[in-house]
């Protein structure tokens, strides 16, 4: 019989200890390889994408996906450039402002829009090669019918004296300023001059009661009883506030409403073919359809349905106004601090 | 020899914990001498433009007079319970308002502060009974604004600052009363000139600890001020999380751990003089 001397046994215990652990980091590599990470919302928001995109993806193309919850893009944005480099995540849902300043610090790669077979049935200005649009949302004002004593149809109502201490409005540049940049547009302004819209808000003023940050909130503040009015809201938030009692009313005010879209971009360092085959499924018809219908939100696919609710809520004659959120991003900090100023104090 | 080891086992954990805290802390003091992009060193300008922009400024001395007013309200509501629970209450009334105090400390703290929606909101219980016995007929704006954010604070630091009281009030040295009251001294005579002196320590580590924890507070006003109320912490969320602005939200929490600091240290002065003086 052989025997091995003390030397031999440790080498080949070295050996073997090195093989397990390049075989265990290879099996590793190759499951990392097979799991997209996402950067995305919870709630509704996590379950619809689980069960439109994320599950329906995996059967098709074998490539799993799970999802790291963010509380707001903006959040994300501030712990990417806190944690430039050590990023572990794939692709990053969000919103056309933060979307753009997260490009101007590098922390994105671009989309090879080429391979995107479904881009074509999309609307041109939410293709490029930094973010893909995923859906779109509508905001409009929501009130309570029951308390608000006449009926709400375009935005000046906001200024009548009768809704006096009755309105909710967004908490400093909340919705990415969307809010400030309408009443500038309202008020002969625009994206880049919104004095005329701090000089519409100021008519409002007396009518605000609270300065909501979340959606979560305006909901519970209105269903309570707290407030009656939101002054801008999107329209998810009627579908969720109508599950409290069908006393709420969503109005789509003339002459126009704004439209954000939620977008999708792919990260530094990401797996970027199967981040890009994730995105291409997303915009697909189907999946579309369903997510839509799931977050009370519009398919960016012009192809999908839009569901009935939606268009009751929302009627196709609606004028919509899609904001310039890119140049809108680098001034969110100013009119953040203005709106607490003047508005909010 | 493992004798000897035992204790640095036992406090290393603890040690480790408050190493890796310090870091945090240091990486986010690190962040606020950076450029608003996060792209690269910027000195002071971040603390620079907390103490130039009155916007900002407001929040700091806004915070200050609010965590000022909501500590003297609990010392002034505290005190009586904590006289009475130790000088007056029968033991079984002292278990009582002991357990009160114990279920104040273990609800959550978002729950209180919803707890005081349901009562103080527009349709909360003082709205509905105030409108019902028809002393109003417009409800009262209790919530989302300075009184109901100071309702809150005090309500969040109230036990807190009983509990210090209680331990200094136990202590008293009840034949000093009685000595006064036999050389002819009124009630309110023996209180001022011996119960409140020798109360002061526990005044001073209630107060400290009570207007440190408002000056902190970011829950009460986020959920009771309605975006009306400005508080620090507020202002450091707003502009690390909201306006991805890391590095002004950092230069803001340095100043607040400057002001903590030297509250702390100008309470401790003040309890070490007065405590010299007493001895003397």
């Amino acid at each position: 019989m052989r025997t091995v001397s003390r030397r031999q046994a440790l080498r080949l215990a070295a050996f073997s200890g090195a093989l397990g652990y390049l075989g265990q980091m290879g099996f590793s590599q190759a499951q990392a390889q097979k799991l997209l990470k996402i950067i995305a919302w919870g709630g509704t928001y996590g379950d619809a994408m689980r069960s439109s995109w994320m599950e329906p993806f995996a059967a098709a193309a074998g490539i799993r996906s799970e999802i790291q919850l963010q509380s707001s893009s903006m959040e994300t944005l501030a712990s990417l450039r806190a944690n430039r480099n050590r990023n572990d995540a794939d692709l990053w849902l969000s919103a056309i402002a933060p979307t753009s300043l997260a490009q101007s610090d590098g922390l994105l790669s671009p989309i090879p829009v080429d391979q995107l077979k479904n881009a074509s049935q999309l609307p041109a200005a939410v293709v490029n090669d930094t973010y893909v649009g995923i859906w779109s949302l509508p905001y409009g004002i929501i009130y309570n019918a029951k308390t608000v004593p006449f009926e709400i149809t375009k935005w000046e109502d906001l200024t009548d004296s009768r809704l006096k201490g009755m309105v909710t409005a967004p908490y400093g540049a909340n919705y990415n300023g969307m809010f400030i940049a309408l009443l500038a547009l309202l008020a002969g302004g625009d994206e880049t001059n919104v004095d005329p819209g701090f000089a519409l808000a100021k008519k409002m003023k007396p009518n605000f009661s609270i300065f909501t940050t979340s959606d979560s909130e305006q909901i519970r503040l209105l269903t309570s009883g707290e407030v009656d009015v939101v002054a801008f809201a999107p329209v998810a938030n009627y579908f969720a506030a109508r599950k409290a009692g069908s006393q709420f009313r969503f109005v789509c005010p003339k002459p126009f409403i704004p439209v954000s879209i939620s977008n999708v971009a792919i990260l530094k360092g990401a797996n970027v073919e199967a981040a890009t085959r994730f995105i291409d499924f997303a915009i697909s018809k189907e999946p579309q359809q369903k997510i839509a219908q799931m977050l009370g939100c519009l398919p960016i696919n012009t192809m999908s349905e839009v569901s009935p609710t939606m268009r009751e809520a929302v009627p196709a004659s609606t004028e919509f106004r899609f904001l310039q959120e890119g140049v809108m991003a680098s001034q969110l900090s100013g009119w953040n601090d203005r709106w607490q100023r003047e508005i909010q104090r | 020899m493992i004798a000897r080891l035992v204790p640095y086992f036992l406090v290393a954990p603890a040690l480790l914990l408050i190493a890796v805290l310090l870091t945090g802390l240091s990486s986010v003091l690190g962040w606020s001498f950076q450029s608003s992009a996060g792209d690269g060193a910027a000195g002071l300008v971040q603390y620079a433009n907390l103490a130039t922009n009155e916007s900002y400024r407001h929040f700091f001395t806004y915070s200050l007079w609010l965590a000022a007013i909501s500590t003297f309200v609990a010392l002034l509501l505290g005190f009586p319970v904590a006289y009475y629970m130790e000088i007056n209450a029968s033991p079984s009334q002292r278990k009582w308002i002991f357990a009160g105090l114990l279920a104040m400390f273990l609800s959550d703290y978002v729950l209180k502060m919803f707890g005081l929606i349901l009562i103080l909101g527009r349709s909360g219980l003082v709205n509905r009974l105030a409108m019902w016995l028809g002393v109003t007929d417009a409800p009262f704006k209790l919530m989302y604004n300075e009184f109901g954010v100071l309702v809150g604070l005090v309500s969040g630091i109230l036990p807190y600052m009983i509990l210090s009281l209680n331990g200094v009030i136990a202590r008293l040295d009840k034949r000093l009363h009685e000595a006064a009251s036999v050389l002819g001294a009124p009630p309110w005579r023996i209180f001022l000139l011996i119960t409140l002196p020798l109360c002061v320590p526990g005044i001073l580590a209630g107060t400290m600890l009570s207007f440190l924890l408002s000056l902190n507070s970011f829950v009460t006003p986020m959920l009771l001020g309605g975006g009306r109320v400005d508080m620090i912490a507020v202002l450091i969320f707003d502009q690390a999380i909201n306006l991805a602005n890391l590095p002004l939200g950092s230069a803001a929490a340095g100043v607040l751990f400057l002001i903590s600091g030297a509250v702390i240290l100008l309470l401790n002065g003040l309890g070490d003089r007065y405590q010299k003086r007493f001895q003397r």
